[in-house]
């Protein structure tokens, strides 16, 4: 009898705490994936939160596909639906209120579990982002990977046109995304985990990936001329691409930041030098001109060979930062035809190549320190070891020094290898 | 634990009470031993501190020593009593009370009345003459004994012999000249002689003696020796144990030619009278475990044992314990090799398994394959099926633990896949993997009880169609389905059918614990479950020992080293004998090899000197010459013979 | 040859190092880091380094005791100097110590837990399924323990280091500058300080029966201590490296933040449950020795032959305490800077004070019978 009953009270105790147990439990369509979290300044109150998550619609896994409306040139403006998605904009007084003030209109648990970027609109970024982007730290959803970026004009518009052209799946599609970033390096990756540490650092100052969305009306219409003139420098931002196709939104360059404010940005082309610096720079096509017919270019696949070094030390009180690059290319193609795969010639193009990029990387320091004064290149860590503790450190406070320094650049190219032919023949009569 | 005993129990948790001695069975070391294995090694023998535990009765020498002597010789003498008189009806015991008498008449009452031989037609009771003069009679059970012999061997003898002269007593002449049977052996008890007659015996009577003789006659229908059902190999014997004790033991001694090779046979269950073999290498296997494994048999008290999986339950030290505590294998080659690292092996008549003590956890998930096959190839077995326990036991757990918890940690593309798969069903997670689990566990004992070969067929397409029809209806997701799969697989793949058991059981826990608390739920789980494993012994030996009591390996563990890195055996039993193989098992790779001209006859040579080496002589050859190497460093046989061994699975 | 072994099962040198060193690491998942990072700055390593000598030496002292009273634990040296009441007493503090550090890991753990992946679930229910395996675990004794500890002592620092190597990509050498964090000073008597962070190196010496004498003491002592060390070292310079000694002191967890901050590409990310599982763990293990060691304490004080029927009291006790502190911000702030800052004071003196009256007071053990193993 006793063990029936002692059993009883076991089972009792079992199923209530059992019972109990579940408050954490969730089931996984019973919450919505956010997978952007767009923030733009609110008119009403604080801040206007976008967010965008896929819906569950077509199920039956994988096969029920073909539902994806082409982005194409049209006009999904307005609308709040994107190739499977929902996209839902709500004001609120913090993010996190948003988050659940969607619950008033959305039927599932709004959740940042999964969220992919954060969009950042500049018109928020420019005032100072600290009180809404501190808090996603805290947030236990927040992921600290999420890719980061700032963006030209309204988040909301630019998530509008945040689409999946070519899967269903757009977090696959924004992961891939900012994955170009190490392909192409004209923009950098930047994930929330890199900014905030950024932000709180007394080394260096945060940078973001900058974005925008491309109306497809910067590539010019009409006659082609008879000869197209030779562009080498030419950056971009954001928006401005001669460009047409199916994907509106675009990266394009950096947002360079100062303290917790947005100071102004870096095109494409600067974007690169800037992460050879910084050696995130993973690889990146440089058309370089042909010295001796200089109709020509040739285009060299680049790469850091390693690290960059960077140096630091004080000349007479003054910062001085040396930079020295050490690159290697491979020759794409010679549109000329010259013999460059030469012994002798290859050194000559080695020294163009240096010559180049040495300039513009020199420029590109030069603009940082003199229009933004942000140390986005991280040189103050190389000033901190003569420094004995963080007390001096911080009173030295590198960041108002850093407009100061002086940079001495020094890249060193080496081509490795010609492609697929070592010699080019003449082509006959020509 | 303490659960399990109710209110009592937790009222006595409050209460102090004296905590009774407990009187836990361990194994004695064998330091002398472990001294010679470090001289061998010519280094320290890599014992990391520990030293094992020793038995309680050592530790309280002379008293319990006593004590269990006389409680042994207690029970033993119970047992025989005890045995003998239930062997019929309690009203026998006026039976066994009576003795052979030198009448003739009475010893057929004797025999009837013992067997009841009015109703019970099994018995046959055969009078005839000796020598025409003397009346005898014999007495054997039907289908028990095997006619040819005694008609031929037995009665034909007796009957033929004219000459027979006045004795006191013939039966002693009759043993030694007329009777042609192997085995023959004088009774005079009453209680032996019932039990010859039922094992299948025929006992011979003769008039003026008072003892019987019995012959050796079994003689049943018995399975030939066929291939494992549960334990088959590609590569290795391909011969099973039958439900023969007999015949087994043979199969057993057959691959252990060994003089030390011992088989005690007890008695188990008192009214089936089942018998049971103990078979131990005799100055390899620690003493303290043997006693051990009698002492536990002998002090049964229970009218049926019907054989191994019976007598395992009876003589398991943690019956609470999920894994088993003891391993039972068909295989003759699997008993062997584990006989000859020192542990023991019983087998029980009536079923074609031997039950071997003491093992690990790790001994569980070894297969005779991997010693068959090259060390790498059994080193991924092992492998795979660590990783096969490892997916029987958490994958429906820890998948329904991340889909309610730990949604963070599911890829973003799958968690919209599950999502979007499970958006039409109708029930929670947990309800999902529970469906699944049960019309698995259905399919699977549908399948064993279907008969023949509709069986298999049945399994494969029940699995399929029920599973593709549970996705169509929105009754399950499909990511369940294919979690409960290879569930299923990782399950079949486990060696041992009790431990893949455990592991079912195991599963349903953990699934229950990651749905109430996720991965925390899930790790307390895995705490409790390895506190209860680490602290669950068989017969002595901690089940997780070289992990949880670190000893050290003998090579063989998970990792299977090459074969001749093998020189010890597993320390867990403490056998009396640790090496298993000199340094050198390969004495040839020291040696210059052969030179190569006129390889034929340097072969020949070969043979004589038993002195060349070469890469081009043959196996036979090298064989010898390493029997000889590890004969010269003196280890004696049990090498010898495990170097055999060794070379055949090469 | 073996020697008569109490009830309490025995182990080795291995099983020592696990349950010491598995006591000491666990405070690496906590705040512990963070609090370091704030206090020292971008020297915490060095700190900690300095924490790890003092407590060789503290340790030393220690064993110079043991060595002195060969063959008796703590608790019966405390009664051969002390007398048996004050002795008692002694040992009984040592047990509410133990029963007060299992608390407030426990209830540290859980206030992380909450914070991390069940922040709704009642945390009466998460301590008391706690409480209820480290019942379980106790019961088991300290065979269970020594066990319990030897098997998941390797796979936790394994999967610590596997995080601390994953999240390599994410390390900024540059970051340990200046390398004197907030200054000399700040860095050597903080790490004098935290040496409290290795004082559970001192549950050997309750165990010493329990091992085979004072050769397995001296060196689990010492190698755990310096793994300990090791550990602790090389996570928070990992810590810094990641996140600067600004954003380093910020985290509840900065070891979960690191497996958090974990990226390779868009299929080797979210391992936070290495993280997790690794951290249940070990915080398991922990406290269950804590627990397990208070009751055995307990019982050595007062001469009671076996645990187990204090288990059920003391699961009570350490469940009431658990819940005494009113948040987060007070467990951390007050129960875990006690014990890891400032319990050395109690914790190395006492044994210390202890042999220097056994020295003043000629007070010995009695002489070595034969040797020990």
């Amino acid at each position: 009898m006793v063990k029936r009953i002692s059993l009883l009270i076991i089972v009792c105790l079992f199923i209530g705490s059992v019972s109990t147990a579940c408050y954490d439990a969730v089931e996984v369509d019973d919450e919505v994936y956010a997978l952007v979290l767009g923030l733009d300044k609110g008119i009403t109150n604080k801040i206007r939160v976008t967010i965008q998550y896929p819906t569950y619609k077509n199920s039956g896994g994988g096969s029920g596909g073909g539902q994806d409306k082409k982005a194409g040139g049209g006009g999904m403006e307005g609308s709040n639906e994107a190739a499977g998605t929902n996209i839902h904009t709500i004001e609120a007084p913090s993010i996190l209120e948003a988050l659940d003030m969607y619950g008033m209109a959305v039927s599932r648990r709004v959740s940042l579990m999964h969220m992919k970027n954060l969009i950042l609109s500049e018109d928020l970024v420019k005032e100072g982002i600290q009180p809404f982007l501190a808090p996603l730290a805290r947030f236990r959803q927040a992921r600290r990977v999420v890719n980061i970026a700032v963006v030209k004009g309204p988040a909301q518009d630019y998530i509008q046109n945040n689409t999946s052209n070519i899967g269903e799946s757009l977090s696959k599609a924004m992961e891939l995304m900012s994955v170009q970033a190490d392909n192409t390096s004209f923009f950098p990756r930047v994930t929330f985990y890199n900014f905030y540490t950024a932000l709180l650092s007394t080394y260096e100052q945060g940078f973001t990936a900058y974005s925008g969305i491309n109306d497809f009306k910067q590539l010019p219409e009409g006659e082609q001329k008879t000869e197209s003139p030779l562009n080498l420098d030419n950056g971009y931002e954001p928006g401005r691409i001669p460009r047409s196709g199916v994907a509106k939104r675009e990266f394009a360059g950096t947002a360079v930041f100062k303290g917790d404010k947005m100071v102004g940005t870096l095109n494409s082309e600067e974007t690169r030098y800037f992460l050879m610096i910084t050696g995130k720079f993973k690889r990146g096509i440089i058309d370089i001109q042909d010295e001796e017919l200089p109709e020509y270019v040739i285009p060299m696949d680049f790469r850091l060979s390693r690290k960059p070094v960077i140096k630091g030390y004080f000349k007479k009180g003054r910062p001085v930062v040396s930079v020295s690059l050490e690159l290697e290319a491979d020759i794409g193609s010679i549109q000329s035809r010259i013999d460059y795969e030469d012994r002798n010639k290859i050194e000559k193009l080695n020294d163009d190549a240096e010559k180049y990029i040495q300039e513009r990387v020199t420029q590109v320091i030069g603009k940082v320190q003199n229009q933004y004064k942000s140390d986005i290149f991280g040189f103050g860590q190389q000033f901190a070891g003569y420094f004995s503790n963080i007390g001096e450190w911080e009173k030295f406070n590198w960041n108002s020094h850093f407009q100061e320094a002086g940079v001495n650049v020094k890249a060193n190219v080496n081509i490795r290898r010609t492609g697929l032919m070592w010699k080019s023949s003449r082509v006959t009569d020509k | 634990m303490a659960k399990k005993r109710g209110i009592p129990g937790l009222f006595s948790l409050l209460t102090y009470k004296k905590p009774k001695e407990e009187e836990s069975f361990y194994i004695p070391e064998t330091e002398e031993e472990k001294r010679q294995a470090r001289k061998i090694r010519g280094v320290e023998h890599k014992v990391r501190g520990i030293i094992k535990p020793t038995p309680v009765s050592m530790i309280k020498k002379v008293k319990t020593k006593e004590q269990s002597k006389g409680k042994n010789k207690e029970t033993a003498r119970e047992d025989q009593s005890g045995e003998k008189y239930q062997v019929v009806n309690k009203d026998d015991g006026n039976i066994l009370a009576e003795e052979i008498s030198r009448d003739i008449d009475e010893n057929m009452e004797l025999v009837k009345k013992a067997f009841n031989a009015e109703k019970n037609k099994d018995i046959i009771i055969r009078e005839f003459t000796v020598g025409g003069r003397l009346r005898a009679f014999i007495s054997y059970i039907d289908g028990m004994a095997d006619r040819i012999t005694i008609n031929d061997f037995i009665i034909k003898p007796l009957m033929i012999k004219k000459e027979f002269q006045e004795e006191d007593c013939s039966l002693d002449r009759i043993l030694r000249e007329v009777l042609e049977t192997n085995q023959a052996t004088k009774i005079s008890e009453t209680g032996e002689m019932i039990y010859e007659i039922l094992v299948g015996n025929t006992c011979l009577f003769v008039e003026g003696c008072d003892y019987c003789v019995s012959s050796e006659t079994k003689g049943y229908e018995r399975r030939a020796v066929s291939t494992p059902q549960t334990e088959g190999v590609v590569r290795g014997s391909q011969e099973a144990f039958t439900e023969n004790m007999r015949t087994n033991v043979t199969l057993v001694r057959r691959i252990v030619k060994n003089k030390d090779l011992s088989t005690e046979f007890l008695k188990i269950g008192a009214r089936n009278q089942n018998q049971c073999a103990v078979m131990y290498i005799d100055g390899l296997i620690n003493p303290a475990i043997v006693e051990e494994i009698k002492r536990r048999i002998k002090g049964l008290k229970t009218d049926f044992i019907a054989g191994s999986g019976m007598l395992e339950q009876f003589i398991e030290e943690n019956t609470w314990s999920i894994v088993p505590t003891i391993l039972s294998t068909e295989r003759p080659d699997r008993t062997a090799s584990h006989l000859i690292e020192g542990k023991a092996a019983i087998i029980a008549d009536g079923t074609p398994f031997a039950l071997i003590v003491p093992v690990s956890i790790a001994t569980m998930l070894h297969t005779p394959e991997d010693t068959t096959l090259r060390w790498q190839y059994g080193t991924l077995l092992r492998i795979i099926r660590i990783f096969a326990l490892f997916i029987a036991t958490f994958i429906p757990g820890l998948y329904v633990a991340l889909t309610n918890f730990h949604r963070e940690m599911i890829p973003t593309d799958l968690l919209i896949a599950i999502a979007k798969a499970r958006e039409n069903v109708p029930f929670p997670t947990i309800i999902e993997v529970l469906l699944m689990e049960v019309s698995f566990e259905l399919i699977r004992e549908a399948g064993i009880r279907i008969p023949g070969i509709i069986g298999n067929t049945i399994g494969i397409i029940g699995a399929l169609i029920l599973g593709q029809a549970a996705v169509q209806a929105n009754l399950v997701s499909p990511v369940l389905i294919i979690i409960v799969a290879i569930t299923g697989l990782g399950n079949f793949a486990v060696p041992d059918f009790s431990v893949a058991f455990a592991a079912r059981i195991s599963r349903l826990a953990f699934i229950i614990l990651g749905a109430f608390l996720g991965f925390y739920g899930i790790s307390l789980g895995i705490v409790v479950g390895a506190v209860m494993l680490a602290c669950t012994k068989s017969f002595g030996v901690p089940m997780l020992t070289y992990f949880a009591p670190k000893v050290s390996n003998s090579n063989d563990l998970v990792i299977r080293r090459p074969i001749w890195m093998q020189e010890f055996r597993p320390e867990n039993v403490n056998p009396l004998d640790v090496t298993r193989q000199s340094k050198v098992s390969r004495k040839w790779v020291e040696e210059a090899p052969a030179p190569a001209e006129d390889s034929d006859e340097e072969e020949q040579e070969g043979k004589r000197e038993s002195k060349t080496e070469g890469e081009e002589t043959g196996g036979k050859e090298i064989k010898g010459r390493e029997k000889k190497g590890s004969g010269k460093s003196g280890e004696g046989i049990e090498d010898e013979e495990d170097e055999e061994d060794d070379d055949d699975q090469e | 040859m073996t020697t008569i072994r109490n009830r309490e099962g025995a182990f080795g040198t291995y099983e020592a190092i696990c349950i010491t060193s598995t006591l000491m690491i666990t405070k690496i998942f906590y705040t512990s880091i963070s609090v370091i990072i704030d206090i020292e700055g971008t020297s915490g390593w060095i700190g900690t380094i300095v924490s790890c000598l003092t407590t060789l030496v503290m340790f030393s002292l220690i064993y110079m005791l043991m060595k002195r009273f060969p063959n008796k634990d703590i608790t019966q040296i405390f009664e051969a100097v002390l007398g048996r009441f004050s002795g008692k007493v002694l040992s009984l503090v040592f047990s509410a110590y133990l029963l007060f550090y299992a608390a407030s890991s426990l209830r540290e753990f859980v206030e992380m837990i909450k914070a991390y992946n069940l922040p709704y679930s009642p945390p009466s229910l998460l301590v008391f399924a706690f409480i209820a395996v480290c019942a379980i675990v106790a019961y088991y004794g300290l065979e269970g323990i020594a066990r319990i500890s030897g098997i998941f002592f390797i796979p936790v620092i394994v999967a610590l280091f596997v995080i601390l190597l994953l999240a390599s990509p994410n390390y900024n050498i540059n970051y340990m500058k200046p390398y004197l964090g907030y200054g000399l000073k700040e860095t050597v008597v903080t790490g004098l300080l935290r040496c409290s962070a290795y004082d559970e190196v001192v549950i050997l010496a309750f165990m010493i029966n329990s091992m085979h004498g004072l050769k397995t003491f001296k060196r689990a002592g010492y190698s755990s201590i310096i793994i300990t060390g090791i550990t602790f070292s090389s996570n928070l310079l990992c810590n810094v490296l990641a996140f600067t000694y600004t954003g380093g002191r910020e985290n509840l967890s900065g070891l979960f933040e690191l497996s958090r901050a974990i990226y390779f590409n868009r299929f080797v990310q979210r391992l936070e449950s290495i993280f997790l599982f690794a951290w249940v763990i070990s915080s398991l293990v922990s406290v269950a020795i804590a627990f397990y060691l208070s009751i055995n304490i307990y019982t050595k004080a007062f001469r009671i032959p076996g645990h187990r029927p204090l288990i059920f009291p003391f699961s009570f006790l350490l469940f009431m305490v658990a819940l005494i502190p009113k948040n987060m911000s007070e467990v951390v702030q007050l129960n875990i800077h006690f014990i890891r800052q400032y319990s050395c004071f109690f914790i190395y003196l006492v044994p210390v004070m202890i042999l220097f009256i056994a020295v003043i007071f000629r007070k010995r053990g009695d002489i070595v019978h034969g040797k020990k193993n």
